[in-house]
């Protein structure tokens, strides 16, 4: 399932996905795998996202039902 | 295993074990080494996991094909290299179409050129230097060859990977 929710922070933000990538040290191939749902990062890696992205956990990764 | 074979080995697994040690030396801080995030890891393990899947059938068809008198005389030297080769080739494949063979800190255009130079040297030694086929059994300088095709199947992998990512964005 994609995550467009991690998409839109980064827009938001006006980050490319390389830079997001750079910012958090990772590829960009996997900040592109975990927009597309492709990848499921691990519970540090999301940290990483949000302290990047200036979001929380549920903001970015919390599925609502 | 001729008197040959067993210097080129010993020099081989000597150079091999200098290299390690010198490498250890200047590497102490890591600064050198290739660093991947969690997903190339993953993916770095499949690979690994593949390559041993390739070695184990290439094992299986070489026995097929040396149990053949005429191949089991051309592959007499060399045969034991052919799956290591396959291996090779399936998990360094399956890293670069899975983005996990360049590493963070790689430069692409930089290794690329470097795999291409090498790959031509490779090439060029055994058809130019030394002879491939000596009364009907393959020499050493085949496994030149291999890895001179090796390094330009990587190459030209890369531009390939570069291509689609390029597409893609």
């Amino acid at each position: 399932m994609k995550n467009l929710r991690v998409k839109a922070a980064r827009a938001a933000k006006d980050m490319s996905q390389d830079d997001l990538a750079k910012a958090v040290g990772v590829s960009r191939q996997t900040i592109n795998a975990v927009e597309k749902g492709d990848y499921n990062p691990t519970i540090n890696l999301c940290i990483s996202i949000c302290r990047a992205l200036d979001k929380t956990l549920d903001e970015l990764f919390w599925e609502n039902e | 295993m001729s008197r040959i074979m067993i210097i080129i080995l010993t020099a081989t697994i000597t150079a091999a074990a200098l290299f390690i040690i010198i490498m250890k030396l200047i590497n102490k801080d890591g600064r050198y080494q290739t660093k991947y995030d969690e997903r190339q890891l993953i993916a770095r393990g499949k690979a690994y996991m593949y390559g041993f899947v390739g070695i184990m059938l290439a094992n299986v068809v070489m026995m097929i094909l040396t149990s053949q008198t005429s191949f089991e005389r051309l592959f007499s030297n060399i045969g034991y290299f052919i799956p290591i080769f396959v291996g090779i080739i399936v998990q360094i494949s399956f890293s670069i179409f899975s983005d996990s063979y360049i590493g963070l800190n790689t430069n692409m255009k930089k290794y690329a050129i470097f795999m291409f130079i090498i790959s031509l040297i490779n090439i060029a030694i055994p058809l130019f230097f030394n002879e491939l086929i000596v009364d009907g059994v393959l020499q050493t300088s085949f496994i030149n060859l291999c890895c001179g095709f090796l390094f330009l199947i990587v190459a030209v992998e890369l531009l390939i990977k570069k291509m689609i990512d390029a597409r893609e964005d």
